[in-house]
C-alpha cells in the first residue's frame, strides 16, 4: 500500500501525476468512446490503476483507497474526464464497496474489499424490476429465510453488464406485510449460484449493455445480508447520496464535446458561423456546469452537506450530453446514420454511437422527471399535487 | 410493392405508371412511415423511375422503365459530391466529352442502396452543364458501402474514367440541372411524409404506454409533466403536417422551381427536426425499455434517424431556405 498523502500534494502536482500516467498507460481504444466498453477490453488498464492504488479515489486509505478529500476528488475526476477515459464496470468501487465500508460487517469488509480492489470480483446492481423502475420501493423479488439460507425468487431487469459480473448486490422484499419501504433488505449473491439466469438485452446502439436476471429458488448464505433485515431501503438511499456527485459529473458531455470538436475541425466547420454559434453555446453551457459542479463540491469541502440541489447536476449533465451528441449527429451530415465509426478527414468518429449512448442518461439513476420532482418539492417547496 | 405497381407512382399512366398526384404519393408515404415499411420506394420510384420517365431518352423509357416499374430492374440515383449540399451545384461526378460519347470520373457519395441495385442514374457536371446518365454496366465503378442505423445501406461510387455512349444520356446539359432538382424535391416531399407517419406512430405508441404503465400506484400518463410533453409532440406533429401539405399544394399548383424549393425545404426541415424530437421524447416516455432494440419503438427511432438525414437534414434545409429567402426578399 502506498503511503503517499495525496491530499497534501499541491493540486498541480497531483493533476500532472494522473495526467502523465494516463498519457503513458491508457490505450487510445479506451478514450473518447461513444459506447460502454466491456470488461475484457478495459481489464488490463483497470489492473494498472489497481496496482498503482488509484482505483478507489473515495475509499479511505485503510481500506486500500486513495482517501481523497473532496477537492482532490474533483481534480481526479476532472483529469480522467477531460482525457476521455472510459469507465470500467465500477459498481464494486463506487457503490457496493462504499456501502460495505459504511454498513458492512468486519467479515464482509475483509472478504470483499480486497477482491474488488484486485479486480477479482465484478459487481452488478440488481435494483430495478419490470414493474418497479422509478417506483423502486414497490419491488417484489422476495427472499425468505430457510435455515441458513435466504431463498430468493423473482426477477431483476436493466442490470448493467450482469453478463460480465461475478457478484450482484440487490434489494429484495423480506417482509411483504410491512409498509413498502420498510420490508426491503440488501443482499449479496455470487452470479454463479444455481437458479440465477442472465439474459442480455440489446440496446438501441446494438450493444448488450444490460440484462434480465432471473432468480429461481436461489439459495444465498444467511450472512450475505448487509446491515439489518428490513433496513435495505435506508442503506440504498445512502448509497444514492454517494453517487450523486459522480452521476452529475460533466464527464460524458466533455468526452462527446471533445469528439465534436475533432469532427468540426476535420470538416472545416469552424468556418461556418451557424455551427460556431451552436458549438460555443454548448461550450459555455459545459463551462457553467463544471463551475456549478465545483461550487457544490466546494461547499461540501467546507462542511456543507449534499442537499437535494445536487439533482441539478444530474439533470444538466445528462441533458448537455444529449445536446452535444444531437449536434454531432446533425453536423456529421450524411455520415450521421452510419453504424460504427466512420472517417472524417483523418479522424475516426462514431456520431451515431454517441447519440445512442447519451439517450439513457436522462432515464437511469433517477429519471430527470423524478429529479425535477425532487427539486420542486425539496428545494422550491412547491405543494404536492 | 412493385407488384402493386407502386414503383410507378408518379409516372403517367400512358408510360405504364400509376399516374398518381403528389398528394396521393404523400398520403401513401405517410402510411409507409406509420407501418415502418423498409421499402426503398422513394429511391426506386421517385428518384430512379421518374428520372427515366421525365428524361429525354425514348429508347431507355421504352426499354428500361417497365422493368424498373415492375421491380425486375432496381435502380438508384447517384449525384452528391464531397460537400453536403442540396442543390445541383453539389454534383460530384464529372463528365467530359470523348470520341465515343462521355467519359465519367469522380465520386458520387452517399448513394442509397449503392451496392444492391442493378442500375444507376448518374448525374455529372460538364463544362456545358449537368447531365444525367443511365448506367447498368458497372465494371469501371468501385463501390464502398456503409451500413446505416435502420438496416439499409448507402455507398460511395467512384468512376474511373468510365466511357458512356451518347445513347445512355437521359438528360442533356440543358435540362439535367432542372430535372435533378425536380427529382430531389419531389423525393423530399415523400421522405417528409414518411417522417410524419413515423412521428404519428411514435406518439400513438407513447400515449398507449403512458396510459398502461403504472408507477406509484397510478398510470404514468396521469403525471401532468408527461401530459404536457405529449402535447408538445402533438403540436410539433401538427406543424409538420401543415408544412408537408403546403409543399404538396404549392407543387400541385405548378409553382416555379424557387417556390417549390422553399416550401420543400420548409417541409423537410420541419419533419426532420420534429421527427427526431418525437423519437427522443418517445424513448424518454418509455423509460429503459425505450432504449432497447427489442421493443418496436426502436424501428421508428432507427428509421427516423436515416430519413431525417436523407436528401438533406434540418440544418441543410434551413440554410437552403435562408439563401432563397434572402435572395428573394432580403433586399427589399
Ligand atoms: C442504460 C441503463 C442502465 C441501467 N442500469 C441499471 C442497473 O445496473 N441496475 C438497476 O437496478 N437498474 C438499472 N437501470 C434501470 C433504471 O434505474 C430505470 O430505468 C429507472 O429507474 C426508470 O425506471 P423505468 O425504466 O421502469 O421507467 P418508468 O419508471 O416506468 O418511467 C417511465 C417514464 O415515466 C416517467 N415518470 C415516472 N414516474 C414519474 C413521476 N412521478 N413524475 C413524472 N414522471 C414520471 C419517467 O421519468 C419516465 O420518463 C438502468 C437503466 C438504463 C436505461
Amino acid at each position: 500500500m502506498t503511503e503517499v498523502d495525496y491530499n497534501a500534494m499541491p493540486d498541480e502536482e497531483f493533476r500532472d501525476m494522473l495526467r502523465n500516467f494516463i498519457e503513458k498507460e491508457c490505450p487510445a481504444s479506451l478514450r473518447y468512446q461513444g459506447r460502454r466498453v466491456r470488461w475484457k477490453e478495459i481489464k488490463p488498464w483497470t489492473l494498472k490503476l489497481s496496482k498503482k492504488g488509484w482505483l478507489a479515489p473515495a475509499w479511505p486509505v485503510e481500506h486500500g483507497g486513495m482517501g481523497l478529500d473532496i477537492e482532490k476528488m474533483v481534480a481526479y475526476h476532472d483529469i480522467f474526464d477531460s482525457a476521455g477515459v472510459s469507465r470500467a464496470p465500477d459498481m464494486g468501487i463506487v457503490m457496493i464497496g462504499m456501502l460495505l465500508i459504511r454498513f458492512g460487517s468486519d467479515a464482509q469488509k475483509k472478504y470483499y474489499l480486497p477482491r474488488i480492489l484486485a479486480c477479482e470480483d465484478i459487481w452488478c446492481q440488481g435494483y430495478s424490476e419490470p414493474g418497479s423502475g422509478s417506483d423502486l420501493a414497490s419491488l417484489r423479488t422476495k427472499a425468505i429465510l430457510d435455515g441458513d439460507h435466504w431463498v430468493v425468487n423473482g426477477q431483476k431487469i436493466w442490470t448493467t453488464v450482469a453478463q460480465d459480473a461475478t457478484d450482484i448486490f440487490m434489494l429484495v422484499r423480506t417482509d411483504p406485510t410491512a409498509k413498502k419501504q420498510e420490508g426491503i433488505s440488501f443482499l449479496l449473491a455470487r452470479m454463479d449460484t444455481p437458479g440465477i439466469t442472465v439474459r442480455p438485452i440489446r440496446t438501441l446502439g446494438g450493444e448488450e449493455e444490460f440484462c434480465e436476471v432471473f432468480f429461481d429458488d436461489v439459495r444465498i448464505p444467511k450472512e450475505n445480508i448487509v446491515g439489518n433485515i428490513n433496513e435495505g431501503w435506508t442503506m440504498a438511499k445512502t448509497l444514492l447520496g454517494f453517487e450523486r456527485l459522480t452521476i452529475g459529473s460533466p464527464k460524458f458531455a466533455m468526452i462527446a464535446f471533445g469528439s465534436l470538436k475533432e469532427l468540426a475541425r476535420e470538416k472545416g466547420l469552424f468556418d461556418d458561423p451557424v455551427f460556431v454559434n451552436d458549438f460555443i453555446k454548448l461550450k459555455m453551457d459545459i463551462d457553467d456546469h463544471v463551475g456549478t459542479y465545483r461550487r457544490y463540491a466546494d461547499a461540501l469541502k467546507h462542511g456543507g452537506s449534499l442537499g437535494p440541489e445536487m439533482s441539478i447536476l444530474k439533470i444538466v449533465s445528462s441533458e448537455l450530453y444529449q445536446r452535444v451528441t444531437e449536434l454531432m449527429l446533425e453536423v456529421a451530415g450524411e455520415q450521421g446514420p452510419h453504424l460504427g465509426p466512420s472517417n472524417f478527414g483523418n479522424a475516426s468518429i462514431d456520431p451515431l454511437g454517441y447519440y445512442f449512448f447519451s439517450r439513457p442518461g436522462t432515464i437511469y439513476a433517477g429519471s430527470n422527471e423524478i429529479q425535477r420532482n425532487i427539486l420542486a418539492k425539496a428545494v422550491l417547496e412547491m405543494p404536492s399535487q | 410493392m412493385a407488384e402493386l405497381g407502386w414503383t410507378g407512382l408518379l409516372i403517367p399512366e400512358e408510360a405504364a405508371g400509376l399516374g398518381l398526384c403528389l398528394g396521393e404519393v404523400a398520403a401513401l408515404h405517410e402510411e409507409i412511415g406509420r407501418a415502418s415499411i423498409r421499402e426503398p420506394l422513394v429511391v426506386t420510384a421517385l428518384l430512379a423511375a421518374r428520372a427515366v420517365a421525365l428524361g429525354h431518352n425514348d429508347r431507355l423509357r421504352t426499354e428500361k422503365l417497365p422493368g424498373i416499374i415492375s421491380g425486375n430492374l432496381t435502380a438508384t440515383l447517384a449525384w452528391l459530391g464531397e460537400s453536403t449540399g442540396l442543390d445541383t451545384t453539389n454534383v460530384g461526378p464529372v463528365a467530359v466529352r470523348s470520341d465515343s460519347g462521355w467519359q465519367i470520373s469522380g465520386t458520387a457519395r452517399y448513394v442509397p442502396l449503392a451496392n444492391s441495385v442493378d442500375a444507376y442514374i448518374v448525374a455529372a457536371r460538364s463544362s456545358d452543364g449537368i447531365l444525367l446518365f443511365f448506367l447498368d454496366d458497372l465494371t469501371h465503378v468501385s463501390i464502398d458501402s456503409a451500413a446505416l442505423s435502420d438496416g439499409t445501406s448507402q455507398g460511395n461510387l467512384t468512376f474511373d474514367g468510365l466511357t458512356v455512349p451518347p445513347e445512355s444520356v437521359i438528360a442533356d446539359p440543358e435540362h439535367g440541372s432542372s430535372l435533378l432538382d425536380d427529382l430531389l424535391d419531389i423525393a423530399r416531399v415523400a421522405v417528409s411524409a414518411e417522417l410524419l407517419g413515423n412521428m404519428q406512430q411514435v406518439l400513438d405508441m407513447s400515449l398507449t404506454y403512458l396510459r398502461q404503465r403504472e408507477q406509484f400506484g397510478r398510470s404514468i400518463g396521469s403525471f401532468q409533466v408527461l401530459q404536457h410533453k405529449a402535447v408538445d409532440l402533438y403540436i410539433q406533429i401538427e406543424l409538420a403536417r401543415t408544412a408537408l401539405w403546403r409543399a404538396v399544394e404549392t407543387i400541385e399548383a405548378g409553382a416555379d422551381p424557387n417556390a417549390r424549393a422553399m416550401t420543400v425545404s420548409a417541409a423537410k426541415w420541419r419533419c426532420s427536426e420534429a421527427g427526431l424530437s418525437v423519437v427522443q421524447q418517445g424513448i424518454q416516455f418509455h423509460g429503459a425499455i425505450g432504449y432497447t432494440d427489442e421493443y418496436d419503438l426502436s424501428l421508428y427511432v432507427h428509421r427516423t434517424i436515416v430519413l431525417a438525414t436523407f436528401l438533406g437534414n434540418a440544418r441543410a434545409h434551413r440554410a437552403r431556405y435562408a439563401k432563397l429567402f434572402i435572395s428573394s426578399e432580403g433586399k427589399s
